[in-house]
């Protein structure tokens, strides 16, 4: 895998070209433009299906779990947040030991 | 009074956002060690990119074997949200006092938390003092996850095979969480359910590129559903 650095690199400059290009055009950029209403729809979109593939169709260790445990040790999450303090810090430790558990007792 | 801006910054970032920060980085450095990724790609990602999602997808169509201009596309998609969430921070930062190369110094210091901190805490400052602020957030914030990456990598191996499940499962829980319960807007949910269907669907036919097709097919359906809703009720 010799071509990882420049991978690495690459991305670090393209990562950094929205950052730089924001500057620039925050004099000028109206937030209320059908583009940029466009791209944060397929911002939110391509995040959220990457997330939804790792949890339904994962690679590596998570392909171990059970996909139900999975999707039960995120609803078990999200109703943690709710019902403690609104707290994302539990939320995200209760999803992930609720998927331990699961896992463990199977 | 500068130093003091900035380590008001580092201390705002070692509390309970930094917890759920380390948290997350712990399990990104798990995750990467799961997938064989080297430690210094887990630290020089978290110091370049800086951003969890670019970081996941970066790592995860590198080990599938994409290729590398399907990566950086994914890559720069993911992290286009950098570019609004710098054009809405950045006029809160501005000051006369400060030069105009500072900003793009500054821009690296957008993330997801530090965005959210600065811009509900910086109106409440003294303008000169907003920039400093921001840095010490950074400074605090990337040495949270440089340093929780790298634990998470070496005791990756290293813990009980029973928590690694639970360790590689942190960060995945957290953007569910996360996106979830952060939806303001009808136009948000709308793009996150297209995005949450056609990401593992595209999947299915093409592993390589489903996450950039999921973002461009999902949210263009979701642009076009938002648009027919909006004229439905104009």
């Amino acid at each position: 895998m010799p071509e990882v650095w420049l991978l690495l690199t690459v991305c670090a400059l393209g990562t950094y070209f929205w950052r730089g290009l924001g500057v620039l055009l925050s004099e000028r950029v109206s937030v209320n433009s059908d583009l940029f209403i466009w791209v944060t729809c397929v911002t939110y979109s391509m995040i959220a299906g990457l997330v939804m593939r790792i949890i339904v169709l994962p690679s590596g260790l998570l392909a171990t779990s059970l996909t139900w445990h999975r999707l039960l040790a995120c609803a078990l999450g999200l109703v943690a947040y709710y019902i403690l303090r609104r707290n994302l810090f539990v939320a995200v430790c209760v999803g992930a030991a609720a998927l331990t558990v699961l896992n463990y007792l199977r | 009074m500068l130093t003091a801006a900035f380590r008001a910054g580092v201390r705002e970032a070692l509390g309970v956002p930094g917890a759920v920060l380390g948290a997350t980085y712990l399990g990104f450095g798990a995750l990467a060690f799961a997938s064989g990724i080297p430690v210094w790609i887990v630290i020089a990602s978290t110091i370049t990119i800086w951003a969890l999602p670019g970081q996941l997808v970066m790592i995860d169509m590198w080990q599938l074997g994409a290729p590398m201009i399907a990566i950086l596309l994914a890559v720069m998609l993911t992290n286009a949200r950098f570019l609004p969430m710098t054009v809405t921070l950045m006029p809160v930062i501005r000051h006369r006092g400060n030069r105009p190369w500072v900003y793009y110094a500054a821009a690296q210091c957008v993330a997801m938390s530090s965005w959210i901190i600065c811009m509900r805490r910086g109106p409440e400052m003294p303008p000169e003092e907003r920039i400093a602020f921001l840095y010490g957030l950074a400074v605090g914030f990337i040495s949270i996850g440089v340093c929780a990456g790298a634990i998470g990598f070496y005791i990756a191996e290293s813990i009980p095979a029973v928590l690694q499940i639970g360790m590689v499962f942190l960060a995945p829980v957290y953007f569910v969480v996360f996106l979830i319960v952060e939806i303001r807007t009808r136009m948000v949910a709308i793009a996150l359910a297209c995005g949450g269907l056609a990401g593992p669907l595209l999947y299915l036919v093409t592993p390589q590129w489903s996450v950039l097709i999921a973002g461009f097919a999902g949210g263009t359906l979701a642009f076009a559903i938002h648009k027919m809703l909006e004229r439905k009720h104009a």
